[in-house]
């Protein structure tokens, strides 16, 4: 199930809100419990079978969770109690280690196994038969299939357990908290991804306002608008264009363009409809972009890109390596790898690797470079060659292969021609509607301010404004028989 | 208050006058049985659409036994069957798509997802297009993504050469059909860029081609002939629909007609066949499917005016099919165009009738546009049947299928015989 569909907007919403209003709001548990069975549900939509997966990693990520707070398997000495945080920066005992690791590796073999099985037996098929030893290649009989969202849920569960064992927070006592902590729905197929630490009080107390809720309703509006009216048609061109394989350079970099576009407002929309339905449900999420195509850098991109994600990927992975402090060259090495790991959060395929990679050198050449050099520079010309950069990483994020990108990049700098038949794809990409959506993503992403700061008040001729993207975004959704977010896959 | 207002009723109204309209029309129903006497405790219990949710529940007993669970639980193509269900049925759907589609068309010039609008404001089938311009359909790439959508079989060659097997063994000879789609033989109409030559084809084409030729299945490839009769100006599709012109009838029916001469018995027949010329009018079916109001696909697509050469007997009678012909045309729509009256033209202008007239000889159809997701095997396997229970005249059947549902549209799983 999608934010963007009809089942969602005119079924499972209201239903949901309705139901969620309409229960008691004391004890909060209670709204808890209905938050966390509305989330199995909407996570099942997509295939029943995977909620058994996420209530399995949910259940074994409390329980061990207890075992570290009371620091003892016997389950029978801590039922029903919920001892303070642990002291921060003080040793931990073997069994609070021991059940730490049980669940990182629970998490992390599930999300191994489920996204990166098929990648890895594809990997070492095309080694093998690299090496001519065809004979000892490996065809299992299934293909493993990957439910949704797995790469968010695990991680969200990954910081809970991480915040408990440093004493970042108290450990959730209750299983019915910490499933709504888990599986509520705003956030739970494609993010935000949320800190335990940051959430656990609005977990156990949370009031919804008018306000809030307006509020809500104006991000969940424009996030709307985002997706249906800028998104959609950006990608309807970049599907044109790289389906094609080899384009024109024209072509080739109004794709490229296209799908700089369709990513982020997919996903930036996503996110607001995210953070719109936490409103309406008395949550407060953190904002998850900040015009990251007005970033003057790679680093500042990356302060405002997906900023859950780069935030995680900063907290428990570059910091735990070492982050800064080990000197130079072990900081260029942590950056490096945070972010080939980040791209392989992504998806499980060499492209990702490389575009972490790109991004990772990126990272590693400015804190190399002098900042007095690329100070000088007017920022507009900083702005252009940071969205330059990114949207050449971009090409291996959309390509299937690493093939597909080379031959992108190549028709990118004018060094292929397309064929009749590859032409013959990009035919109707320069319809006005196509143009337009350009121009008007354009606007937004350079000129406009984040749906976040626009919605922090809301004056009547604005709220009508908005209410106006909501009701032409419906207007095209009706149109459009399915259209799903991006980033739904990871 | 006001920003939250109108939001929740944008997404109250729509289920309340959804679920409205269902019960409504539920009563209108029962009503109407009660009338014709049915008795109240016969009438059936039927519920708003959006309830059938309830049969994805699996029941509490189910919860306890993982292998029950897994039978109750609903698979994902169900649930997305009731999701399109629910938009396509949508009562409030119905009334603000054709608007939707007029701002989107008229306004912005393009067309819908099952609707592409080409340069010169012809209509193409989206789907035709993708067949045409996508990676190949025998691709690892596109079989694995086909099967991950559900479908069993994307590969259509097993089934094929398990009809052209059962058939031989009866001692029947398969003549595969595929028809051009418009996208391959109009392609000038959807680049900027010129074309040569050769018709533009999926990439697996050739190979699908050699595999069925190398075992012995005849395949007549129509794609060149239309191609070129279209660059030489005789327009092979209709302008705002998927089908052939009668033009293209023509010159399929040329080629089908030069590859049975050789498997048929020409013998005597008292039946002569002739030919009438005819003008009609004929609304092309994408323009309807691109869900305009009347009033605008009217003025912006209005009918096509066609000649059609009906093909009647010496008597004067529209040519029918005979049952005890040597051959039987088994086929889709494009065998029903300007044959059947579901066409929406009259009859016995149609592709069979077309061969029939260039070989003097009786011939059998069975063409549907309603064979769901197998496709025409259902067909084929019926005759299957009937040509072992029965002593048989048959000596060819001709597969008429629309060349893209090698690549999509249909499952192409291996059916039991008959």
């Amino acid at each position: 199930m999608v934010f963007s569909s009809h089942i969602f907007l005119f079924y499972f919403l209201p239903f949901a809100l309705g139901v969620y209003f309409i229960v008691p709001r004391r004890p909060q548990r209670i709204r808890n419990l209905v938050l966390a069975l509305l989330g199995y549900a909407f996570y099942g939509w997509a295939n029943p079978r995977f909620v058994v997966l996420m209530f399995a990693t949910t259940g074994i990520d409390w329980l061990a969770s207890l075992v570290i707070a009371h620091d003892s398997w016997r389950i029978s000495s801590w039922w029903h109690t919920r001892p303070p945080a642990l002291e921060a920066g003080t040793p931990r005992t073997r069994t609070q280690r021991t059940a730490l690791l049980l669940s990182i590796v629970s998490n992390l073999a599930a999300l191994g196994f489920f996204k990166y099985f098929n990648f890895a037996v594809d990997s070492y098929n095309a080694l093998i038969e690299a090496l001519g030893l065809s004979p000892m290649t490996f065809h299992p009989v299934l293909r493993v299939v990957l439910p949704l969202g797995i790469s968010f849920y695990t991680f969200q569960s990954l910081s809970y357990i991480i915040d408990v064992y440093r004493g970042h927070a108290r450990v959730m006592g209750n299983f019915i908290d910490f499933s709504c902590f888990v599986s509520m729905f705003p956030h739970l197929v494609a993010g935000p991804i949320l800190r335990f630490s940051f959430l656990a009080g609005q977990i156990e107390q949370r009031r919804t306002t008018l306000e809030m809720f307006a509020r809500g309703v104006a991000l969940f509006s424009l996030g709307m608008g985002k997706k249906v009216l800028l998104a959609n048609p950006s990608g309807y061109v970049a599907d044109a264009v790289f389906g094609a394989g080899v384009a024109s350079p024209l072509d080739a970099w109004y794709g490229a363009v296209a799908y700089a576009f369709q990513i982020y407002f997919d996903f930036s929309g996503y996110s607001d409809m995210a953070i719109g339905l936490g409103l309406m449900l008395g949550f407060v999420f953190g904002k998850n972009f900040d015009s990251p195509y007005k970033s003057v850098s790679l680093t500042d991109f990356w302060r405002r890109w997906h900023i859950s994600l780069s935030s995680w990927l900063r907290d428990y992975l570059y910091v735990s390596l070492g982050g800064n402090r080990q000197g130079s060259v072990r900081t260029y090495r942590n950056l490096m790898l945070t972010m080939l790991l980040g791209g392989l959060w992504h998806g499980a395929s060499w492209n990702f690797v490389i575009w972490g990679g790109i991004h990772g050198t990126g990272l590693a050449f400015e804190r190399w470079s002098s900042n007095a050099v690329r100070l000088r520079l007017p920022p507009v010309v900083r702005i252009a060659v940071t969205f330059l950069v990114v949207t050449l990483a971009w090409v291996f994020f959309r390509s299937s292969t690493l093939v597909d990108a080379g031959h992108y990049l190549a028709s990118m700098m004018g060094a292929s021609s397309p064929t009749p038949l590859q032409s013959m794809r990009v035919g109707d990409i320069y319809r006005p509607y196509y143009l337009l959506s350009l121009i008007v993503g354009a606007v937004v992403v350079w000129g406009g301010r984040q749906a976040w700061d626009i919605t922090m008040r809301l004056s009547v001729p604005k709220a009508m404004a908005i209410v106006g993207v909501f009701w032409l975004a419906l207007l095209m959704l009706f149109t459009q028989a399915y259209n799903p977010f991006i980033y739904y896959i990871f | 208050m006001l920003i939250t207002s109108l939001f929740l009723v944008s997404i109250g109204a729509v289920p309340i006058l959804e679920t409205g309209g269902d019960l409504r029309a539920n009563l209108q129903v029962r009503r109407e049985l009660l009338r014709q006497g049915v008795p109240w405790d016969h009438l059936p219990a039927r519920r708003p659409k959006v309830l059938d949710v309830i049969d994805f529940i699996p029941p509490p007993s189910a919860l306890l036994d993982p292998r029950l669970l897994n039978q109750a639980l609903p698979a994902p193509r169900k649930i997305r069957q009731y999701e399109d269900r629910m938009v396509n049925a949508s009562r409030v759907g119905l009334v603000v798509r054709p608007w939707a589609q007029t701002l989107l068309t008229e306004w912005l010039g393009v067309g819908s997802q099952s609707v592409s609008i080409a340069r010169d404001g012809s209509l193409f089938y989206t789907e035709g297009v993708r067949y045409t311009t996508q990676a190949g359909f025998l691709d690892e790439s596109a079989l694995a993504s086909r099967r991950s959508a559900g479908i069993e079989m994307p590969d259509p060659r097993p089934a094929i050469l398990q009809a052209h097997r059962e058939l031989a063994a009866v001692g029947v000879k398969l003549v595969v059909l595929p028809i051009p789609d418009q996208s391959m033989v109009q392609a000038q109409r959807l680049t900027r860029s010129e074309l040569a030559s050769t018709v533009p084809q999926n990439p697996s084409w050739p190979r699908f081609l050699a595999d069925l030729r190398n075992a012995g299945v005849v395949v007549v490839d129509v794609a060149q002939e239309m191609y070129d009769a279209e660059r030489a100006g005789s327009i092979q599709f209709l302008r705002t629909d998927s089908h052939w012109t009668p033009a293209g009838v023509s010159v399929t029916a040329n080629a089908v007609a030069a590859s049975l001469r050789s498997l048929v018995d020409g013998g005597k027949t008292s039946r002569r066949y002739h030919q009438v010329v005819e003008r009609i009018e004929m609304r092309g079916g994408l323009a309807t499917l691109l869900g305009l109001p009347p009033s605008r696909r009217e003025a912006l697509y209005p009918p096509e005016s066609l000649e059609l050469r009906r093909v009647v007997d010496s008597d004067g009678k529209p040519w029918q099919p005979d049952p005890k012909s040597q051959v039987v045309f088994i086929g889709d729509s494009f065998l029903e165009a300007y044959s059947t009256p579901e066409s929406g033209a009259p009859r016995s202008a149609g592709l069979a009738e077309q061969v029939s007239f260039l070989l003097q000889l009786p011939l059998d159809r069975i063409a549907s546009h309603r064979w769901g997701e197998y496709g025409e095997r259902e067909a084929l396997g019926k005759t299957l049947g009937e040509l072992r229970r029965a002593g048989q005249t048959r000596r060819v059947v001709v597969w008429e299928f629309a060349i893209r549902k090698l690549a999509v549209e249909i499952d192409w799983r291996l059916l039991p015989s008959h």
